[in-house]
């Protein structure tokens, strides 16, 4: 299998890589769809994420502290009758040892009745990912939304 | 690899459209965090910018340098964060061994918390694969707004 890839670092499979960016596309697909659950668990019970949404943006947060806040965010849009959507693109996977780092661009629309389709943010993303099974599953998440203002400490892609 | 990716009136290889979808994550993020290294390191020592939002042509690593260097200043002073986002990506082998490429590209400007659709743009380039290494030899960015406009003056 010939690597592909960006010009910096180690690169992955073209398998890898479209596998990857399907993994992407069905967990934000299940958030979108508002199956908090399934999007909950391509996150290691042990992982943690970095965002100002749900702490300062410098502190990873822990799972277990994350989850209620999270299934809290959700059923909030919910009640409002907002839908979201959770558009990315241009990814960069880079492989470090047995975990693969990724970067990747987001664009957060929202919508409801109201006020009907709004860009609410753009976004940077980068996880650390591990292979599990057939699937991937996320280590750490930083989050760096644009409209909240760039995150405390620079993104450093921890990998544990 | 025997996948091919179905682009304009011929085919690539899916390993070559991957690989370009990662040539330019990887370069546009190098542009909007500010590297200019990086992004410049992305051109061929003698390649061109051309976008009808320049008066000349850029060309040359020095002038790209300088291109970027001062598009990232400006943003730093309006205390902005950009994001180019690359859609639609198309790719058609070019005589010589190089690529065309034909992007969709919005740039989105995030300013005191709002984020907006600055630009609509289309990017074209040849690409060049240098010892395993994708290089923009000549690029030109159409900006639509610009173009709109320049269309609407000559009616």
């Amino acid at each position: 299998m010939t690597p592909v890839g960006s010009h910096r670092g180690d690169t992955v499979s073209l398998d890898t890589y479209y596998e990857l960016r399907r993994f992407y596309l069905d967990q934000l697909d299940a958030r979108d769809r508002g199956d908090t659950q399934v999007w909950l668990d391509v996150f290691d019970d042990d992982a943690t994420i970095t965002t100002k949404v749900i702490g300062d943006g410098s502190t990873p947060v822990k799972k277990s502290d994350f989850v209620p806040q999270v299934w809290k965010l959700d059923a909030s849009f919910h009640e409002k009758g907002i839908q979201r959507r959770h558009c990315v693109q241009s990814f960069t996977f880079t492989k470090r040892d047995d975990l693969v780092v990724s970067r990747f661009y987001g664009l957060f629309l929202v919508i409801d009745a109201e006020r009907g389709s709004c860009l609410q943010s753009a976004a940077m993303i980068s996880d650390v990912l591990r292979r599990h099974g057939t699937t991937w599953r996320v280590m750490s998440r930083e989050i760096e939304r644009d409209d909240l203002g760039r995150n405390a400490a620079p993104q450093n892609v921890p990998l544990g | 690899m025997s996948q091919r990716v179905q682009t304009a009136n011929t085919t690539v290889s899916a390993e070559i459209y991957s690989r370009i979808d990662q040539f330019y994550a990887v370069q546009m993020q190098a542009l909007d965090d500010g590297d200019i290294a990086a992004w410049v390191d992305t051109f061929t020592e003698d390649g061109v910018f051309v976008s009808n939002g320049l008066p000349d042509p850029v060309e040359g690593r020095e002038g790209l340098t300088a291109l970027g260097s001062g598009a990232v200043a400006r943003l730093d002073e309006q205390g902005a964060i950009r994001r180019h986002f690359v859609f639609n990506v198309i790719v058609e082998p070019a005589p010589g061994g190089s690529l065309w490429t034909t992007c969709y590209v919005p740039v989105f400007d995030t300013i005191d918390g709002v984020t907006t659709l600055t630009t609509s743009t289309v990017m074209r380039d040849e690409l060049l694969d240098l010892d395993g290494r994708l290089l923009v030899r000549y690029r030109t960015v159409t900006r639509d707004d610009l173009l709109a406009k320049s269309k609407a003056g000559s009616a």
